[in-house]
């Protein structure tokens, strides 16, 4: 991306700067030299463009600073600029009675010429003009003292800045909210968030895991255990039964007993199925029931109940202008009818009344229905329990008559039934899924197999949901030292690179004194054996250090920025001068040097005979605030203005 | 529109989930076909008799229905609706020939656009009746482990007493 | 927009450091640094990257 800059204006600015205009052309030349004195506001114009480009909130108190007078209400300032071929003009809107300041973006494709609020500039571009790179290219003589300030990180920040090193360090913040974003969601569930209390919450699963185990062991064994007492159960009857059959009088008996038993389960259920379909209708259940249903049904009919007229029909009638009778109602008539309407069934009313009343009619029912299955129903049972005697006298008959084996098989087979229903009642505190029942037996988790795969899923949700924010977490950490990491190790090979390149420009500067960096920092640290005074370098020296570290950055960087510099020789000697003008202007792409007349020697009369196009203005003050611009060499050269103004 | 069984129904008839006479290894036969809706309705049926009802902290606090009526009784609506206007008629001895007071019960007691033909009331009502008939049931029979011997100890206990006016 | 070398040489380093991350993550990863220095991002690419990170659970706090 490149960007240059194509003029500025002022209006209604202090200083030199009452409405001033700088036009360098569409397309400017590769270098401009502006020769205005000091005192004109060069120091203000490179501040607002740092401030333009960077969007810079402005302090009330700074932007009533540039007041031209106490006439003026407001100011501006505008930049403008080529980004890519493309033509965009940034501004400054001030305004001095409330202290604000508000940026504007004319550009190219603004129907009409209209403006933007804010800085309209494509995205890379506006994230990159901050603060901390703006004053790398749009230069101050400053920085060059605080980029080797040792106790000052500027030239590790320009580095950073310019690469977008803080831009990708700024993303572990993001990483972090995100983190906590999850950790509030998770914390419905549970509020484990560290390893220990996932391995609190991991116990507590194996802890339930492990119940369940054992109580499914305890089920399997209690029903293998049943399967087992209800095989003896059975082989003991079966043999119970084989003994007495072995008597072919008795073996007759019992098959008799056997196929009656069968017979009677079955009518019984079928007696059973037909009377429970009877009781489900009410009039059914007894006689007395059905006196009343048809009671009720009676009393309604004398009673006429409900009446046939509707509150409905009040209503509607109150809304006519005529009764039924034919006289007019007027609002006296209204009023009593609909007081006197409420005292009537509503329709709906009406209605279920009368379906009642219909039902009621219809109910009819056989008494002796009901009464005929149960009394069948009791012959049932009543057979059943004959039946059953009746085997057992059989048995308890060949007991008596001393068969031994008999009744201890009798006895057996009681102890046997005593345990199934000991293990019936261990298999239902097991497996019991009722809730009531559950609770009545006092059933936890750790006795009821329900409640604990219950538990299980539970405990199981909590885990997951806190192992899933930990490994969150975790990735996020990880992520975190990556981006660190990459940065970290970028900026040292950016370091090494900007240094080296540096050193080169540095030789090429300065050739008769072999000064180099030996390491960049958090500034650039010069080799020590190199320096003449114990202060450190001249500041001449320093300029020239800056320059050359400047231009390595920016050269090699991926935009191509324009640099902006006052007064960029004044305070070097003349040969060095000769030097940094010979080079520098080389190392840059758009170079703007604002210089004063004494600046000429050495450094701009470098400039006239370079090859290529040289911008040169002359800005001379005219008095109020306003000033007159000249374009060209002769003018250049031939100005004798002040070196500063008052 | 819910009904909630009297407290200790499900015990007594040995209820496991939806399955009654389910507890002593009972047979599995005839117990699937008794429903929850047939024990409340039993129990139901003894207390509208008594005409006297029941108190809230008798009931279990969930409904075990709430969508009316099951499908083998949809058409006793009415009817069941009717023995309940009898029953409060009885029980707040109100003047069978009053006809405005009849009037005026009836009104509160039916609704409609209700599935089971009752207002809210009403419906309330039928939980509380549900509750004294549940008493009435375990003090006249023991628990019953079949359908067979429940049918005949409830027949006998509308038999085997005068029922109440 | 290109990244710098630079920091293409430090992505390279960083990533083959860690050599138990997956081809997929790595890939999404430069992908990331890429968009982050455009200012062309949002939290659901950062979540999506984060994801793509294989992590030991029970490790030490």
């Amino acid at each position: 991306m490149d960007v240059c800059i194509t003029g500025w204006r002022t209006e209604n600015l202090r200083g030199g700067l009452r409405d001033l205009d700088i036009d360098l052309g569409e397309k400017p030349a590769r270098w401009t030299l502006i020769q205005m004195p000091n005192g004109m506001g060069k120091t203000t114009t490179m501040d607002l463009m740092r401030w333009t480009l960077s969007g810079k909130e402005l302090p009330a108190a700074t932007v009533r600073g540039l007041r031209a007078d106490e006439h003026v209400t407001r100011g501006l300032f505008e930049l403008r600029l080529l980004v890519d071929e493309t033509p965009i003009r940034l501004q400054l809107d001030l305004d001095f009675r409330d202290g604000s300041a508000s940026y504007w973006t004319v550009s190219a494709d603004t129907r009409g010429g209209g403006r933007r609020e804010g800085r309209k500039l494509p995205g890379e571009l506006r994230e990159l003009l901050k603060e901390g790179l703006t004053e790398l290219f749009v230069f101050n003589g400053e920085l060059a003292t605080q980029i080797l300030d040792i106790n000052r990180t500027k030239a590790s920040e320009a580095i950073r800045s310019l690469y977008g090193l803080d831009i990708l360090e700024a993303v572990t913040e993001r990483v972090d909210a995100l983190i906590a974003q999850e950790r509030t969601r998770a914390s419905s569930v549970t509020r484990a968030v560290e390893q220990k209390g996932i391995t609190q919450l991991q116990n507590a699963l194996d802890e339930v895991k492990d119940a369940k185990s054992a109580l499914e062991k305890q089920q399997r064994a209690a029903q293998s255990r049943r399967a087992k007492i209800e095989a003896e159960r059975e082989r003991i009857e079966a043999e119970m039964h084989a003994r007495l059959s072995e008597d072919a009088g008795i073996r007759a008996q019992i098959e008799t007993i056997d196929r009656s038993q069968g017979e009677v389960e079955t009518t019984a259920a079928e007696y059973s199925t037909q009377a429970l379909e009877i009781l489900r209708r009410p009039p059914h259940v007894h006689p007395v029931l059905l006196t009343r249903l048809q009671g009720l049904g009676g009393k309604l009919y004398e009673l006429k109940l409900p009446e046939t007229i509707s509150r409905e029909f009040f209503r509607e009638l109150s809304q006519q202008k005529l009764c039924v009778c034919g006289r007019p109602l007027g609002h006296a008539e209204r009023t009593a009818i609909q007081e006197g309407a409420d005292r009537f069934l509503a329709q709906d009313q009406i209605s279920v009344i009368n379906q009642m009343k219909l039902a009621l009619r219809e109910s009819k029912a056989d008494p002796k229905e009901l009464e005929r299955l149960i009394a069948g129903l009791q012959e049932q049972l009543t057979e059943r329990q004959r039946l059953k005697s009746e085997r057992d006298r059989l048995t308890s008959e060949r007991i008596a008559e001393g068969d031994q084996i008999l009744a201890r098989l009798g006895l057996e087979k009681e102890a046997l039934v005593r345990d199934l229903n000991s293990l019936d009642d261990t298999i239902e505190r097991l497996t019991s899924r009722d809730p009531a029942r559950q609770r009545a037996l006092r059933l936890t988790w750790e006795t009821n197999l329900p409640q604990c795969e219950a538990e299980l899923k539970t405990r199981t949700a909590r885990l997951d949901t806190a192992t899933k924010t930990r490994r969150f977490s975790l990735q996020g950490e990880a992520l975190k030292r990556m981006i660190r990491a990459t940065s970290t190790q970028s900026l040292d090979i950016l370091r090494a690179r900007v240094m080296a390149s540096t050193n080169d420009k540095l030789a090429q500067i300065m050739r008769t004194e072999d000064i180099r960096i030996a390491r960049i920092g958090g500034s650039l640290e010069l080799r020590s054996d190199q320096l003449a005074t114990k202060e450190g370098a001249s500041e001449g020296q320093k300029l020239a250090i800056a320059y050359a570290f400047l231009t390595s950055l920016l050269a090699e960087a991926p935009y191509r920025l324009p640099f902006v510099v006052d007064s960029p020789a004044v305070s070097i000697d003349v040969a060095a001068r000769r030097e940094i003008a010979r080079l520098i202007p080389d190392f840059f792409g758009q170079m703007i040097m604002f210089v004063i007349s004494s600046e000429r020697a050495g450094f701009a009369e470098s400039f006239y005979n370079r090859a290529g196009a040289v911008n040169y203005l002359t800005i001379m003050p005219l008095g109020g605030g306003t000033a007159d611009i000249k374009y060209g060499l002769q003018a250049f050269q031939e100005f004798h203005g002040p070196e500063s103004v008052a | 529109m819910s009904f909630n069984l009297p407290k200790g129904a499900r015990d007594f008839f040995g209820f496991d989930g939806p399955r009654a006479f389910a507890k002593r290894g009972g047979k599995r036969d005839g117990s699937s076909r008794f429903l929850l809706f047939d024990a409340y309705y039993c129990c139901l049926l003894l207390g509208l008799d008594d005409a006297r009802l029941g108190e809230e902290s008798g009931m279990e606090t969930d409904p075990f229905l709430s969508s009316g009526y099951p499908e083998a009784y949809k058409g006793q609506a009415e009817l069941i609706a009717g023995l309940l206007v009898d029953a409060e008629l009885r029980r707040l001895m109100i003047d069978v020939d009053d006809r405005e007071d009849v009037e005026r019960k009836m009104v509160e007691l039916l609704d409609l656009t209700s599935p089971t033909r009752l207002s809210v009331i009403g419906d309330n009502l039928l939980n509380q009746y549900a509750v004294t008939g549940f008493d009435r049931l375990h003090e006249g029979m023991y628990e019953p482990d079949n359908l067979e011997d429940f049918m005949v100890g409830y027949y006998r206990l509308w038999s085997g007493q005068a029922a109440g006016q | 927009m290109n990244i710098d070398p630079a920091i293409t040489e430090a992505l390279d380093a960083t990533l083959a450091a860690a050599s138990d991350q997956s081809g997929d993550f790595k890939k999404r990863f430069r992908t990331l640094v890429s968009l982050i220095l455009t200012s062309n991002y949002q939290d659901s690419d950062l979540r999506r990257v984060m994801e793509s990170l294989s992590v030991q659970i029970g490790s030490e706090d």
